[in-house]
């Protein structure tokens, strides 16, 4: 059935609902006090359709746009015809409200227009606290999800426009830094309001009936478009695999966690089949909405550029996931949470990633650094109590066919989307004194296109008051990355504390914690870059060359990884001998 | 006497005479890129021909002449800058390569790196350390300094960025580092991190201070040899150049901070839109355009202040000096309309420039644009395209837009024009609102001028796509730059951060160390720009925040040694700035004081657009003839004005289409427009 589309419409009202989405991350950005909303940009907006159905989003963090899909279809399944104007949701528990991990706070508030429940406005970002054991949520070791903070089932945080004073007493009365939070929670209703606002002139201007048709349409040619990314994916089932060093529990200290699939690409389909994954464990487990939108997105970095700001509902449905209960990437209550979306997220990626690279390798990008970061509390430089979640110290992403990896752009799964603090204002913050902070040579995988390089970065606690640091979330330590289509996979990631006291190095592994620090210990951290893509063998001498003279590579790995030889003085190219030794080729 | 703007554009670099007696002359000519020179002396030479004189006879006349260059822009954009190397703390070479380790690309994951301006075998360490204090932890170690410089000389470095970690708050060792490099290396142009940007935040102050070091010889000898070829030529008057904060500087200043030139190119719209917008409608409340062939430039002007920003990227590099706070996207008259792999049409942002140019302009270029669109669409008239001196061939453009646009949408050439034309103009008013929500405000409250070569023929829809009123086209649109540089003041900026201070009772701050720190700043600019026995103005103003914000917003501070009364009205000011931004304030939240910025002003002579009597009168003996033009889905029988003829009071109703000299005004049906005192166009709904 042709439905009856103004093409120079479609675009007025598609690119108006993506600038939508993005307005409301600017209004975020703008007003929030918390570091992690603010300035570390770990927060995610978008627009959802009376049926959950996604129908624009801004890719600050774009693992999360699906999972809006699931909030919002557990809120109209829940409350049905007790939805109204004014009302704002609010909800976290991953196993009541398809939640991730406790500090995601989402919120989600319905948009009608002449009677009628057309949409929803939605918001989520990471909150500074969210109770628990700890300050921040990312601890291991906690004994259920209720020892890992509030769970927050779908509510009405307001109800026709009534603050719920009581809900909210008892919310703000559960979490550590109630005065940011609040603030925080303010700017994130603050985004709802004016995307509500955004989305009725549209629905004035235009109708709803012609709205709504277009926004199925936006859907249909977005199905089509992802359908025919899929049909230039050869038929086949590929298999992947990625494992977490551990899951934190000193019980099982070193057992890897592996999560396993086989993508099966049948036509214009694609089935995801996560049989084989370790059962559920501690910390890293993964809730079911995270895995299926972390496997979805995986396969979107694969599509054509031009689609990336563009995915909607029509993205997802030729897209089948299914898991196993009680396992890792679909676990039960009560397992806990805290470091799920980017720890097991990141397995998940990995490994659907790997098996598209056995498939269509060139769109398809290298295991980069995963995770490694770490989260903080103690007493401010002026002296109030903080807590902080930092990326600085993140590795390199993987390479991709034609590009080189980036530098210091992990976590793989945020797609660079969260920015690095300046040694400057986290030395005038926070009690640290960085002493080094630089680009590791050979901390990449080698490849016709290498990887992003990973830094070295040198902490010292610069304070006699409490002072520690969780590894949460940090990983591929032990385990290993993957390249694409004959790439070399980087060397794995290592962190260490000195102590002041005795100078002995204490091997630091990820989902450890907390890590209390006395003044003058120092926390190093030796990220790893990206894997390669492409035989190392095929670099261009000339960029491999380069590579040297700026001590990205050394001498050595030019001459034995990529087997190119420089003169050690002039690092002019021994064309003859690096011929030979290439074989010729 | 004269005075002349010269303002170089990617396509035309354009120059604005006033003259006392005629008012203002527009000449255009192509820009040069190879030599950005050429291109200005040829309007020179065009101007003096007009005149009847010769080239030494005009210098002569020419009182002052002001100049936006793009020649900083440019190096940067093209990678052409000097050999640039820097010096640096131990341990912090790669700051400028780190870039805070973030992208914005999304799920789009095939992406160039982009490389640092200063390759990492150039970026040297030197053993030295502050703290966050600004107390020396560990000296300078002067011989390390020496060695690095050995290296970089040898590596036939032309120019080095000196920046250390936290010199904001003590300089003496990039000073240090500066004077031995000076005394043993005199060739070497250094830029200083301290006197670039002094402030807070590491990644920012490292890059705009390779930025500076990137551009400054060039835009050095640009400057040199510029003024050394007007001189011989007879010019005795006063060069002035364009800055990216909307003032313009001496030649002398600018060889002192290069960077302020760089982005200056669409600076003077926004000027002369809040100069016309008063003058005709007495409103201070102006969204500024400015629709070129490849770029739409927007400035928010809210309450008559040009705001300017320190949060802006220069090509892929970051740069955080005070640059007018003008959104961009690409979109424009060259704009290429083309068929995603979704088949969605979209325009933009690729451009055909000004070679090929639009396919209409029979230069090889095959791909359709929006100029391409208007001119199926019988917008733009195809013998009086720059007031006839570019044929425009429409067999060209309806053959693009056929096999490029209708064929694959199923459409007649002509609706499929519209459709170019309808998402060029949504794409524009996407740009609009964003930037207007962005900053907090409705673009209902708000008047548009419309500027640029292609900003006459979009206006109007663009005002019905935001309920915007009043929409002003100056009749000088086609070159707003230019005649914004002719009022621009002569402004410099500077700012310095120090340790943060924490607000609670301003009883408790050290005001006299801020009234120091201001009282330093001002007399190290005037010494450095030489200004002791000039008259001028200094505004202070410090950034400011809530404690545990991330965003600053900057408030006026009164020049005068500092009392708690003062400092308490200050932060009263701020609050009240804070619930116009974000909508709410938060009195009993501390406040921290993060920078601290002085501006310098001196006022120039200021060109009037000639107030002309209103005579209401219809305007139709100024009628040039009728052609069917496409609005809505057909053809509409629409009257041609000859914008020349028009004087003000002259009243005209949509559809309707007014040739201008270098533009062209569409009004489509349901619109009206009066010739206002200016002699520009008042466009409203009717």
């Amino acid at each position: 059935m042709e439905k009856k589309i103004e093409p120079g419409l479609l675009s007025v009202i598609w690119n108006y609902l993506v600038t939508t989405a993005r307005e409301m991350s600017n209004v975020l950005v703008r007003a929030s006090t918390s570091v992690i909303t603010a300035e570390l940009m770990d927060h995610f907006v978008g627009i959802y359709d009376a049926r959950g159905g996604m129908v624009a989003a801004h890719t600050v963090l774009p693992p999360i746009m699906g999972i809006g899909r699931f909030q919002v279809r557990d809120i109209v399944e829940k409350y049905r015809k007790d939805i109204h104007p004014g009302d704002v949701f609010i909800f976290n528990c991953p196993y009541t409200a398809h939640g991730t991990h406790l500090p995601d706070w989402s919120f989600a508030a319905p948009i009608f227009f002449q009677n009628e429940l057309l949409l929803f406005s939605f918001s989520k970002g990471h909150q500074l606290d969210t109770s628990g054991a700890f300050p921040g949520g990312y601890f291991s070791g906690a004994y259920d999800i209720h020892a890992e903070g509030l769970c927050i089932p779908p509510i009405k945080l307001y109800s026709k426009g009534r603050l719920q004073k009581d809900l909210w007493d008892l919310l703000m009365n559960n979490v550590r830094f109630r005065q940011e939070q609040e603030m925080d929670i303010k700017t994130m209703i603050a985004a709802l309001k004016t995307c509500e606002e955004r989305c009725l002139s549209l629905f004035r201007k235009y109708g709803k009936k012609t709205v709504k048709t277009y926004i199925d349409h936006m859907y249909d040619v977005m199905e089509k478009s992802a359908k025919e990314e899929i049909r230039r994916i050869p038929d086949g089932t590929y298999s992947g695999e990625s494992a977490a060093d551990d899951d934190g529990s000193p019980q099982r200290y070193g057992v890897p966690v592996w999560v396993r699939c086989n993508v099966e690409v049948k036509g214009t389909r694609i089935k995801v089949d996560f049989s084989g994954s370790d059962p559920q464990v501690n910390f890293i487990n993964s809730p079911w909405s995270n895995t299926h939108c972390y496997s979805c997105i995986s396969i979107f970095t694969t599509f054509g550029p031009e689609l990336a700001l563009y995915h909607n509902e029509g993205s997802f449905r030729p897209i089948e996931v299914t898991a196993p209960e009680r396992t890792v990437v679909n676990p039960r209550y009560p397992a806990t949470v805290g470091a799920c979306p980017v720890n097991v997220g990141t397995q998940i990626m990995f490994s659907v990633l790997q098996a598209l690279g056995k498939a269509r390798p060139e769109r398809v990008i290298a295991g980069g650094v995963g995770n490694f970061h770490f989260a903080e509390w103690g007493v401010d430089r002026k002296g109030r109590r903080y807590f902080a979640g930092t990326f600085n110290g993140e590795g390199g992403t993987g390479a991709v066919c034609g590009h080189d990896g980036w530098p210091h752009l992990g976590p793989d799964s945020c797609f660079g989307a969260l920015r690095k603090g300046n040694v400057e204002v986290i030395e005038s913050r926070h009690p640290w004194i960085v002493r080094d902070y630089r680009l590791r040579t050979d901390s990449a995988g080698a490849g016709k296109w290498r990887g992003g390089l990973g830094v070295h970065v040198e902490w010292i606690s610069d304070t006699e008051l409490e002072h520690a640091i969780v590894t949460g979330p940090s990983d591929k330590i032990t385990t290993r990355s993957y390249a694409v289509a004959g790439g070399e996979v980087q060397p794995p990631n290592e962190q260490y504390i000195i102590r002041a006291r005795n100078r002995e190095k204490e091997i630091v592994y990820g989902k450890r914690g907390p890590f209390f620090l006395e003044k003058g210990d120092i926390f190093i951290q030796n990220s790893g870059g990206g894997a390669g893509w492409g035989r190392a063998m095929e670099r261009d001498p000339e960029a491999v060359r380069s590579d040297v003279l700026n001590g990205y590579i050394s001498l050595r790995s030019a001459q034995e990884i990529y087997r190119v030889i420089l003169d050690p003085e002039t690092l002019t190219i021994d064309q003859e001998a690096t011929q030979k030794l290439r074989g010729g080729a | 006497m004269f005075k002349l703007a010269i303002d170089v554009g990617g396509t035309h670099t354009d120059a604005l005479v006033f003259d006392g007696n005629q008012g203002l002359l527009e000449f255009k000519t192509d820009t040069t890129p190879q030599d950005l020179r050429i291109g200005v002396f040829k309007a020179c030479e065009k101007i003096a021909e007009h005149y009847g004189v010769s080239l030494k006879e005009l210098l002569e006349r020419i009182e002052s002449i002001i100049h936006a260059t793009t020649v900083s822009t440019n190096a940067v954009i093209q990678r052409k800058g000097a050999p640039v190397g820097m010096i640096t703390t131990a341990g912090f070479a790669d700051v400028v390569e780190l870039r805070r380790g973030r992208r914005d690309t999304g799920l789009n994951v095939r992406v160039e790196f982009p490389r640092p301006l200063v390759p990492r075998y150039l970026r040297l360490e030197v053993k030295e350390r502050m703290s966050h204090e600004g107390k020396i932890v560990t000296a300078l170690d002067e011989e390390s300094v020496r060695k690095a410089m050995e290296k970089l000389d040898r590596e036939k470095i032309q120019s080095l960025a000196v920046a250390f970690l936290h010199s904001h708050l003590n300089p003496v060792h990039e000073k240090k580092a500066a004077a031995i490099i000076a005394q043993e290396w005199p060739d070497v142009e250094i830029s200083l991190s301290c006197d670039v940007l002094p402030q807070i935040g590491e990644f920012e102050r490292f890059s705009t201070t390779v930025l500076d070091a990137y551009v400054a010889p060039l835009v050095r000898s640009y400057l040199i040899s510029l003024d050394e070829r007007l001189r011989s030529d007879g010019f005795k008057g006063r060069l002035l150049i364009a800055q990216s904060n909307g003032g313009v500087a001496t030649p002398e200043a600018v060889a002192q901070r290069p960077i302020w030139t760089i982005g200056s190119g669409p600076c003077g719209g926004p000027v002369s839109a809040l100069y016309y917008a008063r003058s005709v409608l007495n409103t201070r409340n102006v969204i500024a355009t400015d629709a070129g062939g490849t770029s739409f430039d927007v400035t928010l002007i809210a309450n008559g202040e040009i705001g300017t920003t320190t949060d802006d990227w220069v090509a892929d590099q970051r740069i955080a000096i005070p640059m007018t706070r003008i959104h961009s996207v690409g979109a424009g008259g060259g704009s290429i309309g083309w068929i995603d792999s979704l088949g969605v049409l979209r325009v933009g942002p690729q451009s055909a420039g000004a070679s090929p140019g639009p396919a209409c302009y029979a230069k090889g270029g095959e791909e359709p644009t929006l100029t391409d669109a208007a001119l199926l669409l019988g917008y733009v008239n195809p013998d009086y395209f720059l007031s006839g001196e570019r044929r425009l061939e429409v067999t060209r453009a309806t053959k693009a837009i056929e096999q490029r646009i209708a064929k694959p949408l199923r459409k007649s050439a002509v609706e499929a024009a519209e459709a170019i034309f309808r998402v060029s103009v949504a794409n524009m008013s996407s740009a609009i609102r964003e930037k207007v929500t962005r900053e907090g405000y409705d673009a209902r409250e708000f008047c548009l001028v419309a500027g640029g070569g292609a900003g006459p023929l979009v206006a109007a829809p663009i005002a019905q796509e935001l309920a915007i009123r009043d929409v002003l086209v100056p009749n000088v649109a086609s070159c707003m730059a230019a005649f914004g540089w002719l009022r621009s003041d002569i402004q410099y900026d500077f700012s310095h951060s120090m340790m943060i201070i924490t607000v609670a009772d301003p009883a408790q701050v050290d005001l006299e160390k801020i009234t120091r720190l201001y009282e330093e700043m001002e007399s190290d600019a005037v010494r450095m720009l030489k200004l002791q026995k000039e008259r001028f103005d200094i505004y202070r103003s410090v950034e400011m925040r809530y404690d545990g914000q991330f965003r600053e917003s900057e408030i006026p501070m009164p020049r005068k040694r500092l009392t708690a009364r003062d400092l308490a009205s200050v932060i009263q000011s701020f609050h009240k700035r804070h619930v116009e931004l974000y909508t709410f304030s938060m009195p009993d939240r501390p406040v921290e004081l993060i920078n601290y910025r002085i501006k310098i002003v001196m006022e120039t002579s200021k060109p009037k657009l000639e107030k002309r009597p209103v005579k209401t009168q219809p305007a139709k003996n100024m009628v040039k003839g009728s052609r069917n033009c496409f609005f809505l889905g057909r053809f509409h029988k629409t009257t041609i004005y000859d914008g020349n003829k028009l004087k003000p009071g002259h009243k005209i109703a949509g559809p309707a289409i007014v040739e201008l000299a270098a533009t062209t005004l569409v009004l489509p049906p349901g619109f009206k427009s009066t010739v206002d005192k200016l002699n520009g166009f008042h466009v409203q709904r009717r």
